[in-house]
């Protein structure tokens, strides 16, 4: 087959498509540098820093990858990050190590032509010293470049103080102005180009008038206290600007395609996964609580078994399921019924469960861990439970002096201080990341049914896994998720919850969950087990006016426990059932996430593109203004169709074509044969001139969207059986429902039918 | 039940038969309706505790001890709205103590969080802060109505929150800075000053400042003067004197700032911002005479490390005060930038006005000019006098966009314009004078050449509209017209007025229309122009090019061919060929007899030997392009025999647009069948054919794929099922499945292919043969198990029992593991069983394997025959471990003893085979042996066996058995011991402890801590039991039955 594809290269000797591979080609560039400093109080790691958790998701929406320099260590020097566009930095902090060094990298990266984005106070003028400071002057050479130029002037007292909006939208995005004002530094527009959105200044004293956010030909700024809102004793935040429509002015709007990980096939993107904390936990829901079942058993019989249509990936910990840990005989039956269904997928949520990842990096963190080792429970069903035994037994026994000083510290930072009363959830033998990762992987790839291969490794306890953890990751072959957080809901009423596709971690990516899960809307487990119903707010805010995420129903096997959390399970789950999805398994969307941070785009002129390295991401989207185009099919590649929905243009690409290209043309009649969507992921379209064919795979009715010629008619096949006749309507929509499958890869053949 | 709680079950017995009272005798003590309500929310029996609730509530109406409970089910159920309405109506019924009243709001507050209702929210945490007052809950209110952006609110709890005893100073601070906010001046100071009262080390500058200001706004002037002259002490800190004045002088009082400042007047010199405090203050006050005196007293001090900002207030003082002299040589001191506007006008006018050339130049070096936006012409005068260019231009532009301008600014600008290379500007200010007097000839010449440099000629057809209107006989007016015109769009214009109108423009005025129609892409003027040129200037070659050229750019290819063919032939040359090329080219379109000699052209070029391959090749394309297939095509199939890798595809491409099918088929078979060809030309003709016509690729790929195989195989499938043989594929796919010399790999890709055509049930067969005998771990095997599926037919199972009954060793346990995967555990165990008989470590394996899947199916009885069949004879050490556990979990003890026993009979040094054993010995009542293997065990060289409660408990009771009263306290007092040490012993362990200290003599220990974990598990009747049986020891039976009628 390889050698048919070849010839018919062969034969499109002149084709178009040639003509645009070969033209002149530049990638668009899609790093932002963002600098924030890890000396911070209120943030010292980048995952807890502003600048990740609320600036990063719209830097991501408008197609950029963040690029964490922190300033506490000498920064690197902007010519080796030839692709960014930009610079950003949000410091939490008014003093700096080395302004110096800041400035320097500032000076070279706007003089190279990047964009300059500030957001709250220039922190890097100070040094925290009190020696080595940097002049007004040469940081203004620098804010000039973006647009705009800070003067030695603060205003303090902000009773007298008056706002004027001028970019409505833009300001008072979440959170109205409130009193009392911030106190502020005066900033100017140093351009006429430059915009303001918001001044501020007391009355008639113009020489105070500061303009607090403001959007230039090369940058922005958002001055601090204008940027957002917090509350220190609810510990809430609001935006106050628009983060999305600041950036994209801030950075300049493109028409180049965005890579989208929401959307698939013309849908928005659903999938489900499960942590398998809690399967040894008996129900206490009626009448499989006087039955002894197991909460696994419950979400099996109640959640998983019943939805066929909607797949899911569960991750059971291997500490709960092996028999030389806690595991029992009936545990691992119900992971084999588990697996066994067609739309489960396996996933891997570690062997003991750690709490607390950066726990392990440290070098004494087995002596630590030993000191601790009897806090750590039995398991008292199983003959395997005694080597849990051989562990605690033996804490106690060095329950010396020594022990009794390194179970303190522990408690210093990670019990009374901390979170955690151990560092994860089993311990019947030292740590070993090995163990955890690959080798717990291993072991339920043993409970697999033939043919399945487990693919996704769930991040548990704090989410935190550092560079080794997800080295070992890559290296087991395994995807990974979780993290994040995603919340957007009455208690979390704001977008500033809304987490990024994942984190930088050294040379990898964790990819986030794409919602958070009942854990966080049931206090931490504790109350208010129905809670995790509050999901669907979540998922409808993330849906319009902008589809910020995917449809995630995460969720642990715990919630088969509780009456009200199985309820609030089931009722998430239904109100899935009747959104217009592209369900696919989590791991699916981990690969999909991980194609954005590899996609690039490049741009050949005359409004195409070719997008290279993309994975398994097969959607790029358009943005207004430029939402209103058509795909010029004559000259792309690689496109299975369109869809304009949630205010954007979404564009399928054909997982079969390795670059594809994206040319536009304006709005109007196509004349090709497109996809417009699909409840399955559909790949190797082949178009002719009176028919197409194309693979299919998915879970449930095979409700998809062709447009074609108005009322055409088709001759339907899947998988060679004739399926009768299919008629488009007056306007051209052919609409089809394949049969319900399981997954399974199905060939689907349309042959135009005569009047 | 845990395995351990099992374990001490017995043990449990032991207690309650000493109590010597029925268990029975308890349940026959039934709980009251609320006890049994309340038990059953403790008990999570959310259901039951629901139906109890609400009768009580149906019956008793709304009682606290009814609803909170009641409403607390709600909400665990997720129906919070309806406990909130229940709660609700509690407190709305008035019925309530004030301590119920808290406790309702205080629920009823955690389940308005739950629903998100936050004002309701506020307004019972208001409701609440009445009740009781204290300061948690008011800052909770503040954060909340400082959420919800509630001012009022905010400022009504800060106002209670100030007035408790335990307030805080930010309390005052956050109600003062929002009272200001408000323009609630007075009230801001009064809070400010309780402030200060209550905590007079807190009154921050902050404060000082926030606190005059208030009191200013408020029309308190007095009263701002005497807060500040409080704060200010002759020593206060700069910080203090700073907010101090910039209290006063931001609110436009000067005068009140230095009365206010007096007593730091002294302090002159000593710190920059107490200096410019002062200053500012008699400078804003306009007290002269002070500044004067002010400014004196600081030079005389020095200025020493002065910020840029204070030397250039410091210079601004001077010139106030009348100290140019001074204050200029400060100014050289500045950094311009770090001044304010004001300053910086003033600065430079008076380095201007006194001609001070080198601080112009520094000031100009350094000042960002957008700082002098309000003096454009000040600034584009200073820049030109520094030979500042950009600066300067920068500042012209802004002086030339005033609204309004004197004549003689108008002429300066031009002048700086025309100097600073501004043509566009200049033009523009010229325009505006030209209106006002007569221009020279030259001039209008100048103005036509400016509109052309700056690309601005549309204004330039207009300027000069009017003055060929005006000047007719000016032919640098006309000239000027032509050019504009033909370069702002309107070159037919231009052309029909060449074409009409004689006048006499020069050779180069028409050459550069002839160019302008070219660019622009107007040919009528290009004609128009052209024609002139050749009529001014004679038939040259150039004239004839021009013309040409222009006729070909007009699409009058007749009028361009005759000068084309004149051209050809003298001079010749490439450009001529090319020319005569297009112009035959396009006449061809409309003109039969060009078409006629434009094919002879290609022709006789394709023939031409002499000419290079590459302008053959161009023939030949055109000759595609004219569709000359008689002349194209021969060529092209010669090419495509000779060279197919490269002309084969082009062949077949034109020859189908041709519509030479048939002869494209037979092109392809032939080169499909040359042997004498490359093997890639020859496979891109068999796949071409095998695309174009599957049918008559057959023949050709079957004498390949007999002859060669490999890929022309797959060809040849590729053929049949295209071609719609899908029986005649898969007989053959079949076929070559069985044939020998394949290996396992090409095998399963014809199954897969196989699976792939549809036909599952052949290649289910061919997987099965090629799992044959291997294990179920194999490739084959997996594969073969992939298509089975997780729910096997009755033959599939047979199959893959037949594997497992074919297979031996690990490979027989790995398809017996499958057997069981897929649900035939029956037929596992079975199989299992048949092995178990076997001797040694694989018949022990299966039989405890045997005996787990039993078990898991909860078959009793063959487990138990399983591990009967294996204990006496079981030589495996950990086998007779795993078979007691089993037993154990069977409940037959008496088993688990045999297995341990065995267990101790093969490893007897081993620690848990003593343990075990002698744990089985003591349940079974074997005192004697019991003890002495206990004893062994704690004695033994593992250690950890010291803190082992269980052992030491058990040695205690064999102990008081035997009425050795020492080594019965002993062994208690180590199992108490023991206990002790463990982090968080559950209830069993505990009371094991409870009876072990009663054996011990501790009654009262022993009957405090069974008092606990009654209390802490009412409902175990185990616990009840041993308790009572330990009270009737003690002799308080009374006692004993009350807590057996679970009254206590």
């Amino acid at each position: 087959m390889i050698r048919v594809l070849a010839y018919a290269l062969v034969l499109a000797f002149v084709g178009t498509a040639c003509a645009l591979a070969q033209a002149p080609a530049q990638s668009v560039p899609r790093r932002v540098l963002v600098l924030w400093d890890s000396t911070s109080v209120s943030s010292p790691t980048w995952r807890a820093s502003f600048a990740h958790s609320m600036l990063e998701m719209p830097l991501n929406r408008l197609g950029y990858i963040a690029e964490p320099l922190d300033v506490a260590k000498k920064l690197p020097d902007p010519a080796g990050f030839a692709d960014a566009h930009a610079v950003v930095a949000w410091l939490e902090t008014d003093s700096v190590s080395d302004p110096a060094d800041i400035l320097a990298f500032l000076d070279r990266a706007t003089q190279a032509g990047m964009r300059f984005v500030l957001v709250g106070e220039p922190g890097f003028l100070r040094a925290r010293s009190g020696v080595g400071g940097v002049s007004l002057a040469a940081a203004n050479a620098v804010f000039e470049r973006a647009g705009f130029r800070l003067l030695d002037e603060f205003v303090r007292l902000t009773f007298d103080v008056e706002a004027e909006p001028r970019v409505p939208g833009l300001v008072e995005y979440e959170r109205a102005l409130d009193p009392p004002l911030t106190p502020f530094a005066v900033w100017r527009p140093s351009d006429p180009a430059t915009v303001s959105a918001l001044v501020l200044r007391r009355r008639d004293r113009p020489e105070t008038e500061s303009h607090v956010v403001m959007v230039g030909k090369q940058g922005g700024l958002a001055a601090f206290g204008y940027s957002h809102f917090f509350e220190p004793e609810l510990r809430r935040r609001q935006w106050r600007i628009d983060p999305i429509a600041f950036l994209t002015r801030a950075l300049g709007a493109s028409e180049a395609p965005i890579p989208d990980v929401t959307t698939l096939v013309g849908r928005r993107i659903y999938f489900s996964h499960i942590d398998g904390d809690g399967w040894r936990n008996v129900t206490e829901i009626q009448p499989g609580r006087r039955l002894r079942k197991l909460s696994a058993e419950v979400v099996l019989e109640e959640a998983i078994a019943p939805f066929p249509d909607l797949p899911v990936t569960m991750a059971p910990i291997v500490a709960d399921l092996h028999p030389d840990w806690c595991g029992t005989p009936e545990g691992r039956a119900i992971a084999r019924r588990i697996f066994a269904l067609p739309q489960v997928e396996a996933g891997s949520h570690t062997w003991t469960h750690p709490f607390d990842w950066p726990f392990f990096e440290r070098p004494d963190a087995e002596a630590l861990e030993r000191a601790i080792a009897s806090r750590y429970p039995g398991c008292q069903d199983n003959p395997g439970w005694f080597a849990n035994m051989v562990t605690r037994v033996r804490g106690r026994l060095q329950g010396n002096t020594e022990a009794k000083k390194r179970a303190a510290e522990f408690d210093g930072q990670y019990g009374a201080a901390g979170a955690y009363n151990t560092p994860r959830a089993y311990a019947g033998k030292p740590y070993a990341l090995a163990d955890e990762i690959g080798g717990a992987a291993a072991y339920i790839q043993t409970l697999l049914p033939p043919g399945k291969t487990i693919g996704l490794v769930q991040w548990s306890g704090n989410t935190a896994p550092g560079e080794a953890a997800l080295a070992a990751a890559a290296q087991a072959g395994l995807r990974n998720i979780n993290g994040g957080d995603t919340r957007f809901d009455a208690e979390f009423n704001s977008l500033s919850y809304v987490a990024p596709i994942g984190r930088r971690v050294g040379a990898h990516w964790q990819i986030y969950a794409a919602a958070s899960n009942e854990n966080t809307y049931t206090d931490l487990w504790s109350d208010r087990f129905f809670g995790f119903r509050d999901l669907v707010q979540t998922i409808a805010n993330t849906g319009a006016p902008r589809r910020l995420a995917p449809v995630n129903v995460y969720y642990h096997v715990y919630s088969g426990e509780k009456d009200a959390a199985l309820q609030a399970l089931l009722g998430n789950l239904a109100y899935v059932r009747g959104l217009e999805v592209a369900p696919i398994f989590a791991s699916h969307y981990a690969a999909i996430a991980e194609g954005f941070y590899g996609a690039r785009i490049v741009a050949l002129g005359d409004r195409a593109w070719r997008i290279e390295d993309r994975g398994a991401l097969q959607t790029v989207r358009f943005d207004p203004p430029f939402d209103e185009a058509a795909v010029d099919f004559a000259r792309a590649r690689g496109v299975l169709g369109f869809r304009r929905d949630a205010g954007a243009l979404y564009v399928a690409l054909d997982p079969a074509e390795a670059s594809p290209v994206v040319a536009l043309a304006s709005a109007g009649a196509v004349g090709a044969v497109y996809l417009i969507d699909s409840r399955w992921p559909v790949r190797g379209l082949k178009r002719e001139a009176a028919r197409f064919e194309f693979a299919a795979e998915g879970f449930g009715a095979g409700t998809m969207r062709w447009r074609v010629a108005p009322d055409a008619r088709y001759a339907l096949a899947v998988d060679g059986t004739e399926m009768g006749e299919v008629r488009a309507d007056a306007g051209g929509t052919l609409a089809l429902s394949l049969p319900r499958a399981d997954g399974r890869r199905v060939a689907v053949r349309l042959r135009r039918v005569q009047s | 039940m845990s395995g351990l709680y099992r374990r001490m079950a017995g043990q449990y017995a032991m207690v309650a038969a000493l109590a010597g009272a029925s268990v029975t005798a308890s349940l026959l003590v039934l709980p009251g309706e609320a006890e049994r309500a309340a038990m059953h929310l403790r008990d999570r029996e959310f259901g039951q505790a629901l139906e109890l609730f609400e009768a009580r509530l149906a019956r008793n109406g709304p009682q606290v001890a009814t609803v909170a409970p009641l409403a607390r089910l709600y909400a665990q159920q997720g129906d919070v709205s309806r406990a909130i309405a229940m709660l609700d109506s509690l407190i709305a019924s008035a019925s309530l103590e004030r301590a119920e009243l808290i406790d309702t709001r205080k629920l009823l507050q955690v389940y308005l969080r739950w629903a998100n209702r936050e004002a309701a929210r506020r307004e019972n945490l208001v409701e609440l802060v009445r009740l009781e007052p204290a300061r948690p809950a008011i800052r909770e209110l503040v954060a909340l109505a400082s959420f919800a952006n509630d001012t009022d609110q905010q400022i009504a709890a800060l106002v209670q929150l100030v007035t408790l005893p335990d307030a805080e100073p930010d309390d005052f601070v956050d109600l003062a800075e929002l009272r200001a906010a408000r323009r609630e001046f007075g009230e801001a100071a009064s809070t400010l000053a309780a402030l200060a009262a209550r905590f007079p080390a807190s009154v921050a500058p902050s404060v000082i400042e926030l606190w005059i200001g208030a009191a200013l706004e408020s029309g308190a002037v007095s009263q701002a003067i005497a807060i500040a002259q409080a704060r200010l002490p002759p020593n206060a800190s700069s910080e203090v004197v700073g907010v101090v004045a910039s209290a006063f002088l931001g609110r436009g009082r000067a005068a009140e700032a230095l009365g206010a400042l007096a007593p730091v007047e002294g302090r002159l010199g000593e710190d920059p911002a107490v200096n410019m405090a002062l200053l500012r203050a008699a400078s804003d006050a306009q007290a002269f005479p002070l500044l004067a005196r002010l400014f004196d007293l600081q030079m005389a001090r020095g200025i020493g490390a002065f910020a840029p900002r204070h030397l250039g207030d410091l210079v601004e003082f001077g010139f106030a005060a009348g100290r140019e002299a001074q204050a200029l040589v400060l100014a050289e001191r500045l950094d311009p930038s770090a001044l304010g506007d004001a300053q910086l006008v003033q600065l430079i006018e008076q380095t201007l006005a006194l001609r001070q050339t080198a601080l112009l130049q520094a000031i100009a070096r350094r000042i960002d000019p957008a700082r002098l936006a309000a003096a454009p012409m000040l600034a584009a005068r200073m820049h030109l006098a520094v030979g500042r260019r950009d600066l300067a231009r920068a500042a012209a532009i802004r002086a030339a966009e005033a609204p309004e301008r004197a004549l003689n600014d108008t002429l300066d600008l031009v002048q700086i314009f025309a100097s600073l290379d501004m043509q566009d500007r200049a033009l523009r200010l010229l325009e505006a004078a030209a209106r006002n007097a007569d221009l020279p000839e030259t001039a209008i010449g100048d103005m036509a050449q400016l509109y052309i440099a700056l690309k601005r000629t549309q204004d330039g057809a207009v300027a000069f509209e009017r003055l060929r209107n005006e000047r007719p006989q000016s032919l640098a007016a006309v000239t000027g017209w032509a050019l504009t015109n033909a370069l702002s769009g309107r070159a037919n214009a231009v052309a029909a007025w060449l074409d009409a109108d004689g006048a006499a423009l020069s050779s180069q005025t028409l050459t550069d229309l002839f160019f302008v129609g070219a660019d622009a892409k107007a040919p009528a003027l290009q004609l128009a122009a052209a024609r002139r040129l050749r009529a001014l200037e004679g038939p040259t070659p150039q004239a004839r090019l021009r013309v040409a050229q222009a006729a070909l750019a007009a699409g009058r290819a007749l009028e361009a061919l005759p000068e084309a063919r004149v051209l050809r032939a003298d001079p010749g040359g490439d450009e001529a060929e090319f020319l005569y090329r297009e112009a035959l080219s396009q006449a061809a379109r409309n003109d039969a007899g060009a078409r006629a000699e434009l094919r002879l052209y290609w022709r006789s070029r394709l023939a031409d030997a002499r000419l290079p391959q590459a302008a053959r090749d161009e023939a030949l394309y055109a000759l595609i392009d004219q569709r000359a297939w008689d002349e194209a095509l021969p060529e092209l199939a010669r090419r495509a025999r000779r060279d197919p890798g490269e002309w084969l595809g082009a062949y077949v491409s034109v020859a189908r647009s041709a519509g030479r099918a048939s002869a494209v088929v037979e092109l392809l078979q032939a080169v499909a069948g040359d042997s004498a060809l490359p093997q890639p030309a020859r496979a891109n003709a068999a796949y071409a054919l095998l695309e174009l016509a599957p049918a008559q690729a057959l023949g050709v790929l079957r004498r390949m794929a007999a002859d060669i195989g490999g890929e022309w195989q797959d060809a040849l499938d590729l053929a049949l099922e295209r071609a719609g043989l899908r029986d005649e594929l898969l007989a053959s796919l079949v076929a070559r499945a069985q044939k020998p010399g394949l290996d396992e790999g090409q095998r399963s890709a014809m199954a897969y292919r196989v699976l792939d055509l549809g036909d599952k049930a052949t290649a289910l067969g061919l997987y099965q043969q090629l799992a044959e005998g291997q294990p179920a771990g194999s490739t084959a095997a997996q594969q073969a198990l992939y298509v089975i599926g997780p729910r096997p037919e009755p033959a599939q199972l047979a199959w893959i029992e037949a594997q497992a009954k074919a297979a031996s060793g690990e490979a027989r346990m790995g398809w017996i593991n499958v057997l069981r995967n897929v649900g035939a555990s029956a037929r596992a165990a079975e199989l299992l069983a048949q092995d178990a008989a076997q001797p040694g470590r694989a018949g022990g394996a299966a039989a405890l394997l045997a005996a787990e899947i039993h078990l898991a199916a909860g078959e009793r009885a063959p487990a138990i025959r399983l591990i009967e069949a294996r204990i006496a004879n079981e030589t495996v050490p950990d086998f007779a471990q795993r078979a007691g556990e089993l037993a154990q979990a069977l409940g037959r003890n008496d088993l688990a003893r045999q297995a341990f026993d065995r267990l101790l009979l093969l490893d007897p040094s081993r620690p848990a085979a003593q343990r075990l054993a002698g744990l089985a010995a003591y349940a079974a009542g074997d005192i004697a042996r019991a003890r002495d293997l206990l004893q062994r065990y704690l004695a033994g060289p593992a250690g950890q066996a010291a803190s082992d409660w269980e052992a030491h408990y058990a040695l205690g009771e064999i102990a008081v058995r035997l009425r050795d009263r020492a080594a019965a306290r002993s062994q208690h007092a180590a199992a108490v011991a023991a206990i002790d040490k463990l982090q968080a012993p559950p209830p069993y362990v505990q009371a094991a402890k409870a009876y072990a200290l009663f054996r011990l003599g501790l009654a009262d220990q022993s009957v405090e801590l069974f008092e606990r974990l009654l209390r802490a598990q009412p409902g175990n009747r185990d616990l009840r039991a041993d308790y009572a049986g330990v009270l009737i020891e003690l002799g308080r039976t009374a006692e004993a039955r009350i807590v057996l009628e679970d009254r206590s």
